[in-house]
């Protein structure tokens, strides 16, 4: 008598193929979510942390300001306001 | 913030959205695999016994998926998800509802797949009336994806999951007009 052999998947075949299929969805939603960082159109948006305000202006950072990388060199602006009156006309017109 | 920290939580953030959908797939499985034991659907494909085997082994598919899904929420401080959030729903300060089901989904997962392992030493009514709570966390976990993923509402990933999430539903139909002639 001839014996029939079952054709259907073992279950390490089924195992094998469900950590597959759930893997290749993970890296997929993976290469997704890593093209699409911000999505725009997400449903949740977490509330951003508050940050103290202040009214008081801060001021710009600037190289005067700053650590001085040679500190015999200044590299502040040196214009200064004058007490003299402005100049209004030059010797052409 | 300095790069190294903004980078962390990027890759975190990354990792959480990809395992939220991985976990979806591991849990379509597990609950696809649960129906095939009941119905004829899935006998061309596969013994009952290997059939078996495979549900028992979702689970071990599902845990890594999920717990990086919740882990790299809870690390991740820009999605302001507390540890407590794991277990106790509607507590975020935000999205109380969308992941609030999510909260409650793992629960139910939770308990679903503890009362499985522990089989032998609970009563078989026991076992199944809490099993059965499987189909209520699949839909919990269906209206969590659906109402808080950040991938969902995209062609691709909302198309697929909404494809699966039908598969389940209409072995479900399946399952209750047509069961394994055994039962």
């Amino acid at each position: 008598m001839e014996r029939m052999t079952d054709a259907r998947m073992p279950d390490w075949a089924l195992k094998l193929g469900a950590s597959a299929v759930a893997s290749i969805v993970f890296f997929g939603a993976l290469n997704y979510a890593a093209a699409h960082p911000r999505n725009a159109s997400a449903p949740l948006r977490p509330p951003v942390a508050a940050v103290a305000a202040s009214t008081e202006p801060e001021p710009s950072p600037s190289f005067g300001e700053a650590a001085p990388l040679f500190p015999f060199l200044t590299l502040g602006s040196g214009v200064r306001t004058t007490t003299h009156p402005p100049v209004t006309r030059s010797h052409v017109s | 913030m300095n790069p190294f920290a903004e980078n962390l939580e990027t890759v975190l953030w990354l990792a959480a959205r990809a395992s939220g959908v991985a976990a979806y797939a591991a849990l379509v499985i597990a609950v696809l695999t649960g129906l095939a034991l009941r119905t004829d659907a899935f006998d061309a494909l596969s013994t009952r016994r290997a059939l078996r085997a495979l549900h028992d082994f979702t689970s071990w598919v599902w845990i890594p998926f999920g717990t990086v899904h919740v882990g790299g929420l809870v690390l991740d401080t820009t999605a302001r998800i507390a540890p407590s959030d794991i277990v106790v729903p509607f507590l975020t300060p935000y999205g109380q509802l969308a992941i609030g089901l999510g909260t409650l989904s793992l629960d139910v997962t939770v308990v679903v797949v503890a009362t499985s392992w522990a089989k032998a030493s609970i009563p078989y009514a026991v076992w199944r009336a809490v099993h059965r709570l499987s189909y209520v966390a699949f839909a919990l976990a269906v209206a969590h994806s659906a109402l808080a993923g950040t991938d969902f509402g995209s062609s691709v990933i909302g198309v697929l999951g909404w494809i699966a999430a039908a598969c389940v539903g209409g072995f479900t139909v399946m399952r209750l007009l047509w069961p394994r002639a055994a039962d």
